[in-house]
């Protein structure tokens, strides 16, 4: 009997240690694959995965995506230094280029790449260029709020007639590139008050999501999140949206901060030119329509690529006029610690 | 072979203590002592106390119920209120977060953990019940006891250390859990730690909250070594223990029936209806799926393999040479396993960065980040496994001739085989279904069962998240039962 | 005069199972009872059921005139006015001496030292054994604390469940004279459990002898000792020395003489039943017994003698300076009376069923196999087996065994 069972035991584990190995070769993990492109990719793992299969049926050329966050992953690549196996970092947002490019880990983008895009949306130093772009919103439930009574400015989601009533994701890269814009544009002080009333003023949610699914509820009246938040779900189910309704800011108000997704080279890329390719080929007509085409909903930015037809079209926006490389994101993460937010 | 691996796991508190020696006081002061901090460890420790008052409550209750009274069909009880086991808690968060996404703070958090984590109380507590001799109860009613004293002054002073055992695991876990609170958005000093992590990669804050963290870890293990005490527990005398007999529920009977199934509806029903009816949007089983189970049956049965592996000198020295020495290593692999999974991954990042570069990002620190974790459960196994394996047995193999090979295949192998099989079973459950460090810490490109879930209900995609969850549950099963069954069989001794 | 125990048909069973027969019996006020039977024969079934912690499936049981049991009523063991104390492990572990003996005590006098320092002269044990825990103390010093415990509380009835058999042979004796001289002393009734012989008689002033969930005899003592009801009660209570022999008019003809009976009997074949303390054997060239074997125990010798004519087996022992050898030829005397069973009396029922009134008559019988065992082939492992049945009970304190089992033809 007892031999019985650890014949078993051993049998599956076999069995087991067998199918995983398996499996492990089938997998495509920087360990295994030498030769492929190593991407850090802190944009939305659904995007670049569709970038990345283009990309490898175009050119058959392997990529690796490492997912995490904006700052974690900019931090972690400032962390390995020149021993990092990164090729290609890409983000949601600038603050995260800045912090890279600000230790002088990016190499020159292709003149070719660059030119593919608008120079405002791209650092102008040529370390990093843009591929796509976000809305800062107010999404507001509109049984909750009535038209009148809609905010004109970011900046007055401070005022305590505010109190309780909005809310938003400050662990998040998103909402703090939202503040360094405001930073950039109104300065440290005027930011700095700004933070220390949302903290009395505002809800905490572990996401855009979730805010939006709070405002949805009627949780809260208004969230601060990005645009395409609310496109995917009116494409998917409707149910977190149905309630809920978008608020562009106008007049170039920090609320209308329009955040430039940005890819760069690392300077010590193993595959320094497979890396200019792929981001020649995100930023070039296939990649930039493939963003078009996805239900990711966010704004194309190069080769006069228009956006997704549902999208309210960037030009109808008046966003405020930003220098990507400007943002200082580890500054505006010392204010949100200060006030508490983080 | 046994010093390094133990020695290993001082590696966290090392780092912990020197970042924070980095820092200079000054900055240590700053990144520690703000409103923040204090909040988080008002959070964390309400929390745990809510859900150690739930747990012991529950735990305690139930074990009585099953083990104690007529309850109709108890050897059923007894292997499903263990159930919960089976459901890792981040799954069990995403059930109700899922459904209600109102509940939230500390009401939902300890509702979700208390279902998550009373089996860890449970089980001690019944086994220890189980092995109760009734004599002591049976004097307390003859002096003078009435059923509710007797039980206060009698039979929980016997099960003190199974109740501080069984706390200190929750109080662990507690501190440890990141994805289950995350989910319900009740931040404490993991949860932060991870939002920190991904914003400053380990920057200073991160250092501190974790350092507070260990604290707070050391602290527990502390207490419960205190309140165990030096009084003695165990029966003096060495006869068999008379089955108790069964207190009648008569009246109560059927109420405490529907309570029980409340119970188990609760912290497995639900669950089980939230992954159905999210399954059911989706119903694919993709490549994506697959991979992710390969990854993870990968890393688990590396994980379990080394791990074990480890062990066994350790386990060899405390049972065969027990000196001051052996058992200072023990509690070293003890002190490690009792940190958060994302303190010792922190560390690991961080070492791995910094020095030995070329192991950064591959799976083989991830391995020895399960080794630091889960140590102790292999180790506990072995053990008992070894102790059978008594020294006699061996000697008379010997004075019958067999080889010093020869022995140890036919005679010490088998009988330690069901204690090595169970450790490793343990181990691998632990991997499965861990998050937090895997998601520090796995390989570019790789994505386990728990991280893909986590991902996929992190965007509220909980369609997605769904299968991933029904395949954690399907592998945890087993294994929850195999917990049972080593309980019951330790205790038959 | 009110008993301090009283019981009427009170019957138990585990499942289908008859545990215990419709017991009846009376405990009076300041005596000691023992209740002596083999392992299995219920009798802590039913001292449990006296003490609560087990309820009985018919009859009734009253403590100190309180109808306990019975009447549609039930009380709960801790309302009941009685003292437990079981054969080991009842002092709790977790707390100290003190507080164990307080346990006993009611809340206002929990903290009255100078009671609880009574309660430990009474068991006599030292004021410093207050502050140990009970892993500290022997066992018997566990036991008398535990009694101690018990009297705190002033009970109306003291149960003891066979409460020296975990004790090491030298502690018992020791144990067992303390603490029965302290409940002399308090005056309390008592109820002893026990499958020691030499325990019951010494320890207790009445005796009930209880086989397989009845009652066989109950009685003083002595009364027991000297005129048990039958053969099997006799062996329970003192090893026994039978010898098949022929009642006549108030003695009876056996191969060891002419022994005059204690009790009178009809005439008839019989199993005639001695002490070992009556006989006496000396060497005698021309004695009708030879000595087959000297078990040597240095304070005294054990003989197998053999009567060679008949075959008669009978052990004897000596005092160890009484010069025996293998071979040599031995007289024996007897002293005293002797009792007479009549042989096949008894009707072959099986024992369980078999219902049995308070006091059987002296000569209701030999037990059935016993019976059987005379009358058979000598079979060496049969006499071993049946020797091994009785061996426990007919041992004494000292842990000899005085067995005078004779073989059949």
């Amino acid at each position: 009997m007892h031999v019985g069972r650890l014949l078993a035991v051993a049998g599956t584990g076999v069995a087991m240690f067998a199918l995983a190995a398996c499996g492990g070769a089938a997998g495509g993990t920087a360990e295994d694959n030498p030769n492929a492109l190593v991407v850090y990719n802190a944009q939305h793992e659904s995007m670049t995965t569709i970038w990345a299969d283009a990309f490898i049926k175009e050119t058959g050329i392997e990529v690796v995506l490492r997912h995490g966050k904006d700052f974690e992953l900019a931090n972690q690549i400032k962390a390995e230094g020149d021993r990092s196996p990164a090729d290609v970092f890409l983000t949601e947002n600038s603050p995260a280029m800045a912090v890279v490019e600000n230790a002088g880990m990016f190499a020159d983008i292709d003149s070719a790449t660059l030119a593919q895009v608008p120079k405002k949306y791209s650092t102008s130093t040529g370390k990093w260029v843009g591929i796509a772009a976000r809305s800062t919103v107010f999404v507001y439930n509109t049984d909750r709020l009535r038209t009148e009574e809609l905010p004109e400015s970011i900046m007055d989601l401070a005022k305590p007639e505010w109190q309780g009533r909005w809310g938003a994701a400050p662990g998040g890269a998103d909402f703090q590139a939202i503040v360094s814009a405001m930073l950039e544009l109104e300065g440290e002080e005027k930011t700095e008050a700004w933070l220390q009333a949302m903290k009395v003023n505002y809800k905490n949610y572990s996401g855009n999501n979730t805010v939006l699914q709070g405002v949805n509820s009627g949780e809260i009246d208004g969230g601060v999140i990005y645009h395409y938040y609310w496109y995917r779900d009116q494409a998917k189910t409707k149910e977190n949206s149905n309630n809920a309704k978008l608020l562009f800011f106008t007049g170039k108000d920090p609320g209308g901060f329009l955040s430039v997704s940005g890819g760069g080279v690392l300077e010590t890329a193993k595959h320094a030119d497979e890396a200019q390719q792929f981001l020649k080929f995100i930023t070039g007509p296939t990649g930039q329509q493939a963003l078009a085409d996805s239900a990711e909903f966010e704004y194309t930015v190069g080769s006069k690529v228009p956006a997704n037809p549902a999208l309210q079209p960037l030009s109808e926006l008046d966003p405020p006029k930003v220098d990507p490389s400007k943002l200082n994101g580890p500054k505006v993460i010392e204010l949100m610690s200060n006030a508490g937010l983080i | 072979m046994a010093v390094p691996v133990s020695l290993l796991g001082l590696i966290p508190i090392g780092y912990i203590v020197a970042e924070s020696y980095a820092l200079g006081w000054a900055g240590g002061q700053e990144a520690l002592f703000r409103p923040r901090v204090a909040d988080l460890l008002g959070n964390t420790l309400a929390l745990v106390g809510t859900c150690l008052l739930g747990c012991v409550l529950l735990g305690v209750a139930a074990a009585w119920l099953v083990e104690r009274t007529d309850l109709p069909g108890r050897r059923v009880w007894a292997a499903i209120l263990v159930a919960p086991l089976a459901v890792p808690a981040f799954v069990n968060s995403y059930a109700w977060a899922s459904l209600w996404p109102q509940f939230e703070g500390l009401p939902a958090a300890t509702t979700i953990t208390v279902l998550s984590y009373y089996p860890f109380v449970y089980l001690p507590v019944a086994a220890a019940l189980r092995g109760l001799d009734p004599v002591l109860e049976e004097t307390g009613a003859a002096l003078g006891l009435g059923p509710v004293r007797r039980f206060v002054r009698v039979v929980l002073p016997q099960l003190r250390v199974a109740i501080l055992g069984g706390g200190l695991l929750v109080g662990l876990h507690i501190l440890a859990e990141f994805g289950a609170l995350q989910m319900i958005g009740y931040e404490t000093f993991t949860t932060v730690i991870l939002v920190q992590f991904q914003s400053t990669f380990n920057g200073a804050a991160a250092v501190m909250l974790a350092g507070v963290l260990v604290a707070c870890s050391l602290l527990f293990v502390t207490l419960e070594l205190l309140a165990r005490g030096g009084a003695r527990y165990a029966r003096v005398g060495a006869g068999a223990a008379r089955p108790a007999v069964p207190v009648r529920l008569d009246l109560a009977r059927w109420p405490v029936v529907a309570v029980l199934s409340g119970l188990l509806i609760a912290a497995v029903g639900v669950p089980a209806y939230a992954v159905a009816r999210w399954w059911s949007y989706d119903a694919g089983i993709d490549s994506e799926l697959i991979a992710a189970l390969f990854s993870t049956l990968r890393f688990g049965l590396i994980g379990a393999a080394v791990t074990t592996l480890a062990a066994l000198p350790l386990a060899w020295l405390a049972v065969r040479r027990r000196n001051l020495t052996s058992a200072a290593l023990e509690q070293c692999a003890y002190l490690t396993s009792s940190l958060p999974g994302v303190v010792v991954a922190l560390a690991l990042v961080t070492l791995t960065v910094r020095w030995t570069d070329s192991l950064y990002q591959t799976t083989a620190v991830v391995a020895a980040c399960y080794l630091m974790l889960f140590l102790p459960r292999s180790l506990v196994n072995l053990r008992a496994g070894l102790a059978q394996a008594s020294p006699d047995l061996d000697d008379a193999a010997r004075a019958l001739g067999s080889s010093e090979l020869k022995r140890l295949v036919r005679v010490t192998l088998p009988l330690i085989a069901p204690g090595v099989a169970g450790g490793a079973a343990f181990v691998f459950l632990a991997v499965c279904t861990e998050l937090t460090a895997t998601l520090l810490l796995a390989p570019t490109g790789t994505t386990t069962l728990a991280t893909q879930f986590w991902a996929h209900s992190d965007s509220l995609d909980y369609a997605a998240a769904a299968p991933y969850a029904a395949v954690m549950i399907a592998i945890s099963a087993p294994l929850a039962y195999l917990m049972l069954e080593q309980s019951r069989r330790l205790r038959r001794r | 005069m009110t008993f301090a125990l009283s019981i009427h048909g009170l019957r138990h069973a585990y499942g289908a199972v008859e545990i215990l027969h419709s017991l009846d019996l009376d405990v009076p006020a300041d005596s000691t009872l023992a209740v002596l039977g083999p392992s299995g024969c219920g009798k802590s079934t039913l001292l449990r059921l006296v003490a609560g912690f087990e309820r009985p499936a018919a009859g009734q049981v009253d403590i100190a005139g309180v109808t306990v049991v019975g009447q549609g009523s039930w009380v709960p063991p801790q309302h009941r006015r009685i003292g437990y104390v079981a054969q080991e492990g009842s002092l709790f572990p977790h707390l100290s001496v003190r507080r164990n003996l307080e346990f006993g005590l009611n809340r206002r006098r929990r903290g009255d030292r100078v009671r609880v320092s009574e309660l430990l002269d009474l068991v006599a044990l030292d004021a410093s054994f207050l502050d140990r825990y009970p892993h500290e103390l022997s066992g018997g010093q566990q036991q008398r604390v535990a009694l101690a415990r018990t009297l705190a509380r002033r009970p109306a009835l003291v149960l003891l469940d066979e409460p020296f058999a975990a004790l090491d042979a030298d502690l018992r004796a020791a144990t067992r004279a303390a603490m029965a001289a302290v409940l002399r002393s308090a005056g309390v009734a008592t109820v002893l459990v026990t499958h020691d012989q030499g325990e019951a008689l010494s320890f207790a002033d009445q005796l009930a002898v209880m086989v397989a969930g009845c009652f066989t005899q109950v009685g003083s003592t002595r009364d027991v000792y000297e005129r048990p009801a039958d053969l099997e009660t006799a062996r329970l209570v003192g090893s026994a020395l039978v010898v098949p022999g022929t009642v006549l008019d108030g003695y009876a003809e056996t191969p060891l003489g002419r022994i005059p009976l204690r009790v009178p009997s009809p005439r008839g074949a019989a199993e005639v039943m001695l002490r070992p303390e009556q006989l006496s054997v000396r060497p005698a060239e021309d004695g009708p017994a030879i000595v087959e074997r000297v078990h040597y125990f240095g304070h005294d010798r054990l003989l197998d003698l053999v009567w060679p004519g008949s075959g008669l087996r009978v052990h004897a022992r000596v005092p160890g300076h009484l010069d025996c050898e293998t071979g040599e030829r031995v007289e024996i005397a007897v002293s005293g009376a002797a009792l007479a069973f009549l042989t096949g009396a008894g009707t072959d029922t099986p024992r369980d069923s078999r219902p049995r009134p308070d006091l059987p008559a002296p000569n209701a019988g030999a037990s059935a196999q016993l019976g059987k065992l005379l009358n058979d082939e000598v079979d060496p492992r049969q006499d071993q087996q049946a020797a091994a049945e009785v061996q426990p009970v007919g041992r004494n304190s000292d842990g000899n065994s005085l067995v005078g089992l004779d073989s059949g033809y």
